[in-house]
């Protein structure tokens, strides 16, 4: 009996969120499943249909898909070449001061990033701040970066900058270094001391903070949209685009947005695969 | 053998290399700059974006003299009005859902061992990881083929509510982590019904918990665009989405100035909720 | 079975596969101060658990004052617990802490006012009130846990290691004062430790414990003097453990051979001729001296290879053959202590040896 009223108890705990997210986040990702399965028109026929899996192989995809992949992998390394010293330099600090610096890396994390994007607008548009900067410093040639590439990897490194630190930050810190010493002592150089102590030891933090910025910047919609324009499309604006804008092709859009999922998987998994690996 | 000869073979017998390379003496100079660097690559944009916001060449890196006509003219736009009141009706509400179900949600999965258990934190932490864009149009698309509900506030709050959920319940857990069972034991064992215990002891004890769960699920909906985006119907606009349709519009001195208003409304509630959890620990 | 105020029977607890308490039956007289002893891991906390109500037993019964307790809340059991870490409300003061049993009990102010007042200055926290746990000391903390426990007037009162946290100073002086109180209020005491000397001065009687089952039951001079088996012979004070095979056996006495040296010892029979045993002696109960005495039965000779000063007395590790040292604690009465290689003598009364099964652990 007593195991019957914990059990009670159990259930009207869980009930509201099973519900919740069983109605509103289960059922809708079973939703994108039919839908990848049909056929396309009107925008949906319900008519089972693998074809979407067929159009998702387009080479117009393909350099999307490409794209997007290219722009995240830089994204992440960009991150990780600036953030880990920067991590290194926070935890050098002393305590307050330590504290202070690592709050104002996080603090544009709760700033409203469509309005921070739309800042970043402003720097690079042309007649925008730098460019009327650089005029002003006596350069003719007018620039702007506003709608390319780079533009979407700055909006991107400067969103998941904070996503990349915070881990690093904390498994540097967490680390003992007197170890550093030691390494020294033993013989080896600062260099040699990062490599075989420093950089094995906050290899979590590497992992953690590389598959944040990864999986995030794979999934990115509104930086693109507002800092790529139309000729830096990556996944998500094609999966908004097949969905909302003309062509509807709602099929391709749900086997779009499996694809993505699919690969962030993957991101995950490898990385569960190399902690457990070196735990 | 004397204190003096003992020393002299130490210092004969172990050189003193002295191994300061170019490398080494520039680290600590270059990290610094590195940090430099970030710093302002991190805030440039939100100080340029103030100072355009009072300056009446609004985009020009030439300053164009003080003024407040952006803010007079954002403060007399009633859409803005409307959108501002529809946030924070949003966020209000999922807030309150959030905390309740995700704080349910957090007390079970702490008491209780059961079957499916993996599978049900699996699912839970799911709206975290799951891309934004995908939770809006699939949510999209339930609404609009399965349940045909009119798209509007309420369906942005139960979007919202969704991934808030799943944040109040990591925070309320991670606060329950750090609390002894043994107290609701002690409870209990003084003559205290289980009600009586939550109420007088575990709710006491994770309240810091539950209130900066419930400020973070108000937070994140004040800020959510993309999921809000596909979800939102006509006359449910909110503040993040008037700011997307005004850039794609184009770039008017207006939004500079709500663009500041929104990031110093952040950056102060931030503030506050780390004020108030300092202030409890200590 | 109306003079008991626990009974267990039959008492077993499986954490899965894993068998916690096993078979554990105990009657516990009302105004007991009763101890459960034995290593960390060996069931004793759980069954202190299984009584209070926190777990339930998976067979078994479990008899507070007479009436059946099993799947009883623990709220609506007349036992209260002291918790080894103490399990102070950290919201609440030391008065909210002590009056919470009496405000569930939906007891008045007034009503709480003089009950709180007495059970403080029992515990002596008369004027610390309004102080928050985290403002105590270990001791004043270990009060407080127990005048919230005591304040209700339970039953049975039960311990778990509530002198664990405190250094040993401290821990001396409540131990005599956790006495003195018991006697006062004449409440039940299931007392649990891992510390047998704790056990040994505090307890009416003790249950000794070793992987989920009671191995002994009795008042500390018998587990003491005559224990049960092996375990407990070395879990509780210090025992030398002679190997051999029974010679001839005139009960109570047995002869038992070690390495061709001859000794008796006390045995409840029967033993049959050339069994192997294990005789267990105290090093205390040997003495050593000089000279041979001619009164004795259990006398040998042997050579001193070691000895350690303790202040009080001193240990000394006497080597009687190839494979057999004993080690020998004599109080330092006077300066004719032995030293590091004398040829001595010692034996012991024959009623101090204990004959055990060798294989009573197994």
């Amino acid at each position: 009996m007593e195991k019957q009223r914990e059990r009670g108890q159990l259930a009207l705990l869980l009930l509201p969120s099973t519900l919740w997210l069983g109605l509103f986040f289960l059922a809708p990702l079973g939703i994108i499943l039919v839908i990848s399965l049909v056929q396309r028109g009107g925008p949906v026929a319900w008519q089972l249909d693998g074809s979407a899996y067929v159009r998702l192989l387009d080479p117009l995809h393909l350099k999307i898909f490409l794209r997007s992949l290219t722009l995240a992998v830089l994204t992440t390394f960009v991150c990780l070449l600036v953030g880990y010293p920067l991590a290194y330099y926070i935890a050098q600090r002393p305590p307050r001061l330590r504290h202070l610096l690592h709050f104002f890396v996080l603090l544009p994390l709760w700033a409203n990033s469509l309005v921070l994007t739309y800042a970043w607008m402003v720097l690079l548009r042309p007649e925008g701040f730098f460019d009327s900067l650089l005029h002003a410093l006596g350069f003719a040639e007018p620039i702007s970066l506003l709608y390319t590439p780079t533009a979407v990897v700055i909006g991107l490194v400067y969103w998941y900058l904070p996503f990349m630190v915070y881990p690093l930050y904390g498994s540097i810190e967490k680390f003992d270094f007197t170890l550093i010493e030691a390494a020294h002592d033993l013989g080896a150089t600062r260099f040699q001391a990062f490599r075989k102590v420093l950089l094995p030891l906050t290899m979590p933090g590497v992992m953690a903070g590389s598959l944040l910025v990864f999986i995030s910047a794979l999934g990115t919609f509104v930086v693109p949209a507002l800092l790529g324009g139309d000729k830096t499309l990556m996944w998500g604006n094609l999966i908004q685009q097949r969905f909302l804008s003309t062509p509807q092709d709602w099929p391709l859009g749900a086997a779009l947005s499996l694809a993505m999922m699919l690969f962030m998987s993957v991101g995950i998994w490898f990385y569960f695969r190399v902690n457990r690996e070196s735990a | 053998m004397n204190e003096r000869s003992l020393s002299t073979t130490t210092r004969a017998t172990v050189p003193i290399h002295r191994r300061a390379t170019l490398w080494d003496r520039l680290l600590e100079p270059v990290l610094g700059v590195n940090a430099c660097f970030i710093y302002v690559f991190l805030y440039m944009p939100i100080v340029v974006l103030i100072a355009f916001s009072f300056s009446a060449s609004p985009f020009s890196a030439v300053w164009g003299g003080f003024s407040i006509d952006w803010y007079i003219q954002l403060f007399q736009d009633s859409e803005i009005a409307r959108a501002l009141r529809n946030t924070l009706i949003v966020a209000s509400f999922s807030m309150l859902f959030a905390t309740i179900i995700g704080t349910m949600t957090a007390l079970a999965l702490s008491k209780f061992q059961f079957r499916g258990r993996n599978a049900f934190e699996t699912t839970l932490n799911l709206p975290i990881v799951i891309p934004d864009i995908v939770q809006g149009i699939s949510l999209l698309m339930f609404l609009v083929l399965v349940v045909h509900l009119a798209l509007g506030l309420p369906t942005i709050i139960i979007a919202h509510t969704v991934f808030n959920i799943s944040y109040v319940a990591v925070i309320v857990r991670a606060r329950l982590h750090g609390f002894d069972r043994r107290l609701e034991e002690a409870a209990m064992d003084l003559g205290a019904t289980e009600w009586q215990t939550f109420w007088k002891i575990t709710f006491p004890l994770i309240w810091p918990g539950i209130l900066s769960g419930a400020l973070l699920a108000f937070t994140l909906s004040l800020d959510e665009f993309v999921v809000t985006f596909f979800v939102t119907g006509p006359g449910a606009t909110t503040l993040p989405i008037q700011v997307y349709s005004m850039v794609k519009r184009g770039v008017t001195p207006e939004i500079n100035a709500l663009a500041t208003l929104m990031l110093v409304a952040s950056i102060l509630l931030v503030t506050l909720s780390i004020l108030l959890q300092r202030r409890r620990s200590s | 079975m109306d003079e008991s105020s626990v009974e267990l029977k039959n008492l077993s607890k499986q954490f899965g596969a894993h068998p916690v308490v096993r078979d554990v039956s105990l009657q516990i007289k009302r105004g007991e101060f009763f101890s459960l002893l034995g290593p960390s891991g060996c069931g004793k906390t759980t069954t202190l658990r299984l009584l209070a109500g926190f777990d339930n037993p998976s067979s078994g019964e479990i008899f507070i004052n007479g009436s059946l307790a099993n799947g009883a809340p623990p709220y609506a059991r007349d036992v209260n617990l002291v918790f080894q870490s103490y399990a102070l409300f950290p919201h609440m003061n030391v008065y909210q802490n002590v009056a919470f049993g009496l405000e569930m009990k939906k007891l008045s102010r007034s009503q709480i006012q003089p009950m709180l007042e007495e059970v403080l200055s029992l515990v002596r926290l008369t004027g610390l009130e309004s102080r928050f746990p985290k403002q105590l000391s270990g001791g004043q903390q270990q009060r407080v846990a127990l005048a919230r426990a005591l304040v209700t007037h339970p039953s049975v009162l039960l311990l778990d290691e509530p002198l664990g946290a405190l250094d040993l100073k401290l821990r001396k002086e409540m131990q005599l004062e956790l006495k003195k109180l018991q006697r006062k209020l004449n409440i039940t005491f299931i007392y649990v430790t891992h510390d047998q000397e704790e056990a040994l001065t505090m307890s009416d009687r003790i249950a000794v414990m070793d992987h989920g089952r009671v191995v002994q039951v009795g008042r500390p001079e018998e587990i003491y003097e005559q224990p049960a088996t092996r375990f407990v012979a070395d879990f509780i004070g210090e025992t030398n453990f002679i190997e051999g095979k029974i010679v001839s056996c005139d009960p109570p006495w047995v002869k038992v051979d070690v390495q061709g040296i001859q000794m008796s010892a006390l045995g409840i029979p029967p033993y049959e001729k050339s069994r192997e045993v294990v005789i267990a002696i105290r090093p205390e109960k040997i003495w050593l001296q000089k000279e041979h005495s001619s009164s004795s039965e259990n006398q040998f000779t042997g050579l001193i290879e070691e000895l350690v000063y303790l202040g009080t007395d001193t240990r000394y590790l006497v080597r009687l053959s190839d494979e057999l040292i004993l080690t020998v604690r004599q109080q330092n009465l006077d300066h004719s202590a032995f030293r590091k290689g004398d040829r001595v003598y010692l034996g012991w009364p024959a009623p101090c040896a204990q004959v055990l099964h060798p294989e009573t652990e197994a």
